[in-house]
């Protein structure tokens, strides 16, 4: 992981002794709640149905030990003893206090995190591939490009008030597990000749109510020239994406409605007119933080696992992937139990996965966006000692990338903007399929579930997804079938009415048990669905 | 069997602590639901005027009517809107601890 130095630290400092001031103004009424409301969204709190929430910033997803332990801190301090690991890799609070805020600032400073730009029409966290640095089928490490990213875009001052919020995700393999291609900008790394470093930049993939996938805007661009190409589309889009609806304010309705050839003529303008002399220090800068980045001491490869037993077996099937250091194993850690909330961890198990990371995974964590952790380097003879630890913490579900694995955003049991609940739906199905996926074959199925159009679980790019609406008062679920995220994303289709919360999971089983029994050897649900068409599979729901 | 008719409180959230709260018929804030006054609508809107005024004084933000349904025969209050009786009731996650609900309930 990368190793931070003063500059982070006094500017993580610096944010948390400003929005101390801020928080006193409020509570001493010198600022209004209208005033002080875009401050604290700057500073990742928002308003929920119950409480303040506090979004906090987990760079491209990457956690040590020691940050993970004060994660559970804070938890246990401030909160409920809990936290929830959202898509975008980063970790949420449901309950903090304002008053206590500053303080949380500060706890989190003190292991260099913070809550800068996790809100507001901004750039944010910047997201990558999980498995990236360590997965045996990455082409080039995408960590020392998001780091250059998170640089800079941090705080720049040109970009503080987009048209709206702007996402990224970078991506080094060909496998695409950062689902780049429904970002605002998707970037992938790749090995040019002669060592060098090339970049495909996807624009305009997004979500919401007008789904997009990304189209490749401009290929092969050498990752020094990367940062003033970005800051040219960025510069497009804050000037002409649109502010007079926010609906309409994405780089995705830029792209539709400019068309692609125009915008990237606007864009290569731009590109021209800047300073290039001005970015001259990007090479050095890629290789210090290349240089920069704590590399684990890898041991060569160890005698075989001897200890075993079926269930860790299961696991190690499910959820033990490829890691590029032979002797080494990537373990996922599931935060999916059948019946639990998807996402979530106690204080309990974030201390005790951090202890285990310490202890057999050089301290290093990572956070998912399908809301699950990982344990980047661990020996594969420790894995059954891992799998044991595990399990004492309700943490050795094995049912990674099993439609158990299941992405919920809060949904209307915490979400403001909610029109229906995803995590009760998202209970009552994982336990139900749960019995399903253990005698069939189903990896790779996935299941998503959003409480509102903003689609923050991804629904719209899942095998199967699921939005919650209010129809008349009621919650009511509609279904998406054939979406996927990965290099080839596509989005789903609508297949029928919606359905109540109460028959979500019959429906669900029905449509898993229709593509068990028409699917072709080898075959995943969206290939089946493309495949027979719709109409069977709304048969087999809808009766 | 008596008709049900309407009420509404009026819920906002506390500025120091952002928890859910209920205006009393003492004009003060509570986050017990039992403490909320229970308006007719004759009375709702000046009393939600009265609860704005505690907005301005930076007490809580966002006070608005949450209208509900009163059984004649049991008193039994409903809130009408989803949203609102998971707001009073706390997250309705099913057989979590986390699913403490809210200070209200
Ligand atoms: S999808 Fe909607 S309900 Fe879910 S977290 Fe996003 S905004 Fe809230």
């Amino acid at each position: 992981m990368y190793r931070y130095d003063e500059l982070d630290q006094s500017l993580v400092e610096q944010r948390s002794a400003e929005f101390r001031s801020q928080v006193e103004r409020r509570l001493a009424g010198k600022i209004s709640e209208a005033e002080f409301k875009p401050l604290r969204l700057m500073n990742g709190l928002y308003l929920q149905l119950h409480a303040y929430m506090l979004r906090v910033a987990i760079p491209y997803g990457v956690l040590s030990s020691k940050q993970m332990t004060k994660l559970a801190d804070i938890a246990d301090k401030y909160d409920r003893g809990y936290g929830h690991f959202t898509t975008r890799q980063n970790i949420q609070y449901n309950w903090p206090k304002l008053i206590e805020t500053p303080d949380i600032l500060d706890d989190l400073a003190s292991v260099q995190m913070h809550a800068i730009q996790t809100s507001g029409n901004c750039i944010r966290n910047v997201t990558t591939d999980p498995f990236a640095g360590v997965a045996a089928d990455e082409e080039v490490d995408p960590r020392p490009l998001c780091e250059l990213l998170r640089q800079w875009s941090t705080l720049h001052p040109e970009f503080a008030y987009l048209p709206r919020k702007f996402k990224f995700a970078v991506t080094g393999s060909a496998v695409d597990r950062a689902a780049i291609k429904v970002h605002d900008i998707g970037l992938r790394v790749k090995s040019g000749p002669n060592d060098t470093v090339l970049t495909d930049i996807w624009v305009g993939g997004g979500q919401g109510r007008t789904p997009k996938i990304a189209q490749l805007f401009k290929a092969n661009l050498p990752v020094e020239d990367l940062l003033p190409y970005l800051e040219a589309i960025m510069r497009v889009y804050n000037r002409y994406g649109r502010r007079d609806n926010k609906y309409k304010a994405r780089i995705k309705i830029l792209l539709a409605e400019t068309g692609l050839e125009a915008l990237q003529q606007q864009v290569e303008a731009e590109y021209q007119s800047i300073d290039q002399t001005a970015f001259s220090y990007i090479e050095s800068e890629y290789a210090r933080i290349a240089g920069n980045l704590i590399k684990p001491e890898y041991h060569t490869a160890t005698e075989a696992p001897t200890r075993t037993n079926a269930e860790f077996e299961a696991w190690r099937r499910q959820n033990v992937k490829p890691h590029k250091q032979s002797g080494y194993a990537i373990a996922v850690v599931s935060l999916k139990p059948a019946g639990g909330i998807p996402g979530d961890a106690t204080s309990i198990q974030m201390r005790a996965i951090a202890d285990i990371a310490e202890r057999y995974s050089s301290s290093e964590l990572r956070v998912t966006h399908r809301q699950n952790l990982i344990l980047p380097h661990v020996l594969e003879s420790d894995l059954f000692s891992v799998w044991e630890l595990l399990v004492k913490v309700d943490l050795a579900e094995a049912n990674i990338d099993l439609p158990s694995d299941i992405i919920a955003c809060p949904g209307l049991d915490y979400c403001a903007l909610a029109t229906a609940r995803s995590i009760p739906i998202a209970q009552s199905v994982s336990k139900k399929i749960r019995a399903t996926e253990l005698t069939t074959d189903l990896k790779g199925v996935s299941v998503n579930i959003s409480g509102c159009i903003n689609a923050c679980a991804h629904h719209h790019v899942a095998n199967i997804g699921v939005l919650g609406l209010n129809k008349s008062g009621v919650e009511n679920y509609q279904l998406t079938l054939g979406g996927r995220n990965d290099q080839n994303a596509s989005i789903g289709q609508r297949i029928g009415p919606g359905v109540a919360a109460d028959d979500v999971p019959e429906a669900i089983e029905r449509i898993v048990n229709f593509y068990v029994d028409v699917r072709e050897i080898h075959e995943s649900l969206p290939d089946t669905f493309d495949r027979v068409g719709k109409e069977p599979f709304r048969e087999a729901v809808y009766g | 069997m008596n008709e049900a008719s309407t009420q509404a409180i009026i819920i906002a959230n506390d500025l120091r602590t952002g928890r859910v709260v209920y205006f009393t018929k003492e004009s003060g804030w509570s986050e017990a639901i039992d403490e909320a006054q229970r308006l007719t609508d004759e009375s709702a809107n000046e009393r939600l005027a009265a609860a704005t005024i505690d907005e301005r004084n930076n007490l809580v933000i966002d006070p608005t009517l949450a209208q509900a349904t009163v059984s004649a025969d049991t008193d039994r209050f409903t809130l009408e809107n989803i949203r609102e009786q998971i707001r009073v009731s706390g997250p309705t996650i099913l057989g979590s601890d986390h699913a403490s609900t809210s200070q209200a309930a």
